[in-house]
């Protein structure tokens, strides 16, 4: 039985505001005491790459970089797509704190037991 | 050590990811072997990493061990279920 809430993320600095909002969302369930993970892909993956969240701010919302070290504090994961990572260069001695690379099965089993799904555009 | 005197085979997905057909081999490898027969699937990727006991789980299979010999290397011992 899986409670984890998969919030997804797709964007970094191609798109702030599409790399932030999840991370609200997510953040959100972790203080309220939820499971949550935040799904990174594709582009996403940068997120949780040391100094990925660097300068990537939407107006009229916190940091990246702020909400990320939150919602770590707050018991988040950051799960890195390995299919996205591996063509992208990026490997396990650079992703960011509370970041680890996963395969698709890892979240299958997840969804599989129950966890649910939050995508965002 | 796992127990059993089953036949043992083996499988070196070395360096390959999830998305590098990592599941369709190890159904195969799987497929080729006798219901409580043990397979020893080794990976280095980080994503087959964390793919190998969920998918073995998931194919109905039993993780009887999981070691890490070296940093960055997983060694499974996975019996045949069904």
């Amino acid at each position: 039985m899986s409670d984890k809430l998969l919030f997804m993320c797709t964007h970094a600095g191609d798109d702030p505001e599409r790399a932030t909002l999840p991370f609200i969302a997510a953040n959100l369930a972790a203080i309220s005491g939820q499971d949550a993970v935040v799904l990174c892909t594709i582009e996403g993956v940068w997120v949780g790459t040391e100094g990925g969240t660097d300068g990537i701010a939407s107006e009229g919302m916190p940091t990246l970089s702020e909400l990320y070290a939150d919602f770590i504090d707050n018991g988040g994961q950051v799960w890195l797509c390995g299919a996205c990572t591996k063509p992208r260069g990026i490997t396990e001695d650079q992703c960011a704190k509370g970041a680890q690379i996963v395969g698709a099965a890892m979240v299958v089993e997840q969804v599989v037991e129950g966890a649910k799904v939050v995508p965002f555009a | 050590m796992p127990q059993g005197s089953e036949t043992a085979h083996q499988f070196d997905a070395a360096e390959r990811g999830c998305h590098d057909g990592i599941a369709r081999d190890l159904v195969a490898h799987l497929a080729a072997i006798e219901i409580g027969d043990r397979l020893t699937v080794t990976v280095r990727d980080p994503s087959a990493r964390s793919d190998l006991p969920p998918l073995v789980r998931m194919l109905g299979h039993r993780i009887l061990d999981i070691d890490e010999p070296r940093a960055g290397t997983l060694v499974l011992t996975v019996e045949k279920g069904r």
